[in-house]
């Protein structure tokens, strides 16, 4: 009995279905096309907010770069306003952001100032994670430093909140090699001097496995090398590594310490560093010295032999050589 | 140093590095002659007439309380929340029309991308944009196609066979083929059987900018393969008999280009073909590129020898220049005993030579910042479309 009555509806509705094959009864009513309107600093801002609390991930990197763009048209005080009461961790990324480009474009570091203090001083470790992260594509060292070194990131990164040093350590990877392309001495610089005063070695180590050496300053090396004395393994091996890339010009001298460092640390993942750090100052030229370093560390004799094979190519691009290592021996 | 000035620095330095490979600006340059036009293109010449627009229709009637400030700019839209809340193809359908007309090209963006949400991994919504892009005028199939491109459905099998039947169909106009080809693009390997297809529409010389585009299909499937599995081989196969069996300069050009992008290091046969192919090509771009292919191979030494054998036959300065710079580049430090012999037969070239013999003596090993430091003394950057 039930069944019967349950059935005859659907028939009905197939038979519908069959007849208007352009209906899409399933979507429900149509949604209108979106209509131009005025635009608004307040309106902007809650696009942002809406965006940001329910949109798709498409909606939400359209309002945050229409932001960006509006930045320059929009007053800076209406900006710093709202960047100072934001609330909402993804919306005072995505205003500071906004802030952080208008800054950069009219050259005016000044106009950081509400983003830094955020980024120093709330009491919600996810808004100054955020605040930090707004910086992320702007000069932001060389404005701190205009802003007097009130806030820097050494500062920062001894924050008490993992994410808020995991942000410091992402602007600057980001910020050396987007905006620089490695090529920038003061990048090099803050990295050397933030790793050293994060006290955090996973901070320390991603600092200087990524950020590029290639425009270090003696000084810097200097203070990368005295990092091969640290009590932290981990700390040690990622500066091993970073002595790999320094300038041309610093390479007999990080080479000695590199050599000796392979000489006297016991630890595995150090040793293993040094090897790499000075397969890249040398390259192909590096072979006689690695060949030397043989049975030093009988564990680490193979990975001595994959370096040889790889040099043994004598590729002149590290990126390369790193590559076929890696396919020889990851 | 201020920071405008760090970036006129990374900028000189990115200029050095695309100089390096100057062709590949003219290999690139070709894209807009060969793919559909970019929404971008059409957008931005257009007058902004949205803004004039926007300012006589006023505050939304949902606006809050308080003074709402106007802000002299174009491009803000009401009711796109409840759009992006609720998508569906045929709602993002309709707003492309209405953003292109417009001419919002962030608004375009944002629905290209959510199409591409939308499609996911349903290789029937895939279809229904094959489908719009086919029946649309531009700029619109560009659009569809490139959201295509970036959902993981393109690489249903059902899908990329119905793009290569496009990419085939002769009755269809050259610019049209070519999009299904670039849509290709975004595959994560190519059969032998796809890869023999799109060798054909390649070596096909009346295919015109099909021709084109199949090339940079196959290279740039190649670099996806390569970075996934490794395997560059028989891509490279492929496109060194496009490189030197074309009549189409431009395809011939841009078949040895394609390795640029994944730099596998290419094998010792490749070396012998790519050395007669620059000893013999009758265009300079195309022996220019063989040079720079010959610089990252199993064999640099090799390589040097094809350098030194095709350097007296070569009487063009800027492909001179090209075989002493790539000679660099594939040994280095140990190249400079050649590059000494061009600049004793060619004193043109005895700059460079003592220029990268400076360089290398500083310790610097990495050839990426010995050619940051490299003055040019050649003019050999040619313009597109310029004589030459």
């Amino acid at each position: 009995m039930g069944s019967r009555t349950m059935k005859a509806p659907v028939l009905r509705l197939s038979l519908w279905l069959s007849l208007l094959p352009g209906l899409a009864l399933a979507q429900g009513a149509p949604i209108p096309v979106p209509t131009q309107t005025a635009c608004t600093v307040e309106g902007m801002l809650d696009e942002v907010r809406v965006a940001m609390k329910t949109g798709s991930p498409a909606y939400r990197k359209y309002a945050r770069l229409r932001l960006k763009e509006a930045a320059i048209a929009l007053p800076p005080e209406a900006l710093g306003r709202a960047v100072s009461q934001e609330r909402d961790p993804a919306v005072l990324e995505a205003v500071g952001a906004a802030l952080a480009t208008k800054a950069s474009n009219a050259q005016k570091p000044e106009l950081l100032q509400p983003l830094l203090s955020r980024a120093s001083q709330d009491v919600d470790p996810g808004l100054r994670a955020a605040a930090v992260r707004a910086l992320q594509g702007s000069p932001s060292v060389e404005f701190m430093a205009k802003n007097g070194g009130v806030v820097t990131y050494e500062q920062l990164v001894r924050d008490s909140a993992p994410e808020v040093r995991k942000a410091v350590v992402e602007n600057l990877v980001t910020e050396s090699a987007g905006i620089y392309f490695g090529h920038n001495p003061e990048l090099a610089e803050a990295a050397v001097k933030v790793a050293a005063a994060s006290g955090d070695p996973a901070v320390a180590t991603r600092l200087l496995g990524e950020v590029s050496m290639e425009a270090a300053s003696p000084e810097a090396v200097r203070k990368l090398t005295q990092q091969l004395r640290s009590e932290d393994a981990g700390l040690r091996a990622a500066a091993a590594k970073a002595l790999g890339g320094v300038p041309g010009s610093e390479s007999a001298g990080a080479r000695r310490s590199l050599t000796s460092l392979y000489r006297s640390d016991s630890d595995l993942a150090v040793r293993k560093a040094s090897l790499e750090g000075i397969a890249r100052l040398g390259q192909s030229g590096a072979r006689p010295l690695l060949a030397s370093l043989r049975g030093v560390d009988p564990r680490l004799d193979p990975e001595i032999d994959a370096w040889l094979s790889a040099l043994q190519r004598n590729l002149q691009e590290w990126h390369l050589i790193l590559r076929e290592k890696r396919r020889l021996l990851p | 140093m201020t920071s405008r000035s760090h970036f006129k620095v990374a900028l000189a330095g990115l200029v050095l590095l695309v100089a390096l490979g100057v062709v590949w600006w003219r290999g690139a340059a070709r894209t807009d002659d060969a793919g559909p036009p970019l929404p971008a293109a059409a957008v931005a010449s257009a007058p902004p007439a949205a803004s004039g627009n926007a300012a006589s229709v006023g505050p939304p009637p949902s606006a809050r309380t308080g003074p709402r400030e106007q802000i002299p700019m174009p491009g803000c839209w009401d009711g796109l929340a409840a759009l992006d809340r609720a998508a569906t193809m045929e709602s993002l359908h309709a707003a492309v029309s209405a953003a292109i007309q417009a001419r919002d090209t962030a608004l375009v963006a944002y629905l290209q991308e959510r199409l591409t949400e939308l499609v996911g991994n349903d290789p029937d919504r895939a279809l229904r944009l094959v489908e719009w892009a086919a029946k649309a005028a531009p700029p619109e199939p560009a659009i569809y196609l490139e959201a295509l491109k970036a959902a993981p459905a393109v690489r249903h099998p059902r899908v990329a066979e119905k793009l290569v039947s496009v990419a085939e169909d002769k009755s269809l106009a050259t610019p049209d083929r070519a999009s299904a080809l670039d849509a290709l693009e975004t595959q994560h390997r190519f059969t032998p059987e796809m890869r023999g297809r799109l060798k054909a529409i390649a070596q096909d010389d009346s295919a015109d900018s099909a021709a084109w585009m199949a090339t940079r299909t196959l290279g740039r499937v190649m670099k996806e393969d390569y970075e996934r599995t490794g395997t560059y081989s028989p891509y490279w196969k492929d496109l060194l008999d496009i490189g030197t069996t074309s009549d189409d300069t431009a395809v011939r050009l841009l078949a040895l280009e394609m390795p640029s992008y994944s730099d596998p290091l290419l094998d010792s046969d490749s070396i012998d073909t790519l050395a007669k192919v620059m000893r013999t090509d009758k265009e300079r771009d195309v022996r220019e590129m063989a040079a720079f292919r010959l610089a990252v191979t199993e064999d640099p030494q090799k390589a040097l020898a094809a350098y030194r054998a095709a350097f007296d036959g070569e009487h063009d300065l800027c492909v001179r220049w090209a075989f002493l710079r790539f000679a660099v580049r594939a040994a280095g430090a140990d190249a400079l005993p050649l590059v000494e012999e061009f600049a004793r037969k060619d004193p043109r070239l005895r700059q460079d030579y003592l220029d990268f013999k400076a360089l290398y003596a500083t310790g610097t090993t990495d050839f990426a910042r010995i050619w940051l430091g490299k003055k040019e003394h050649h003019d050999c950057v040619v313009e597109e479309g310029a004589p030459h």
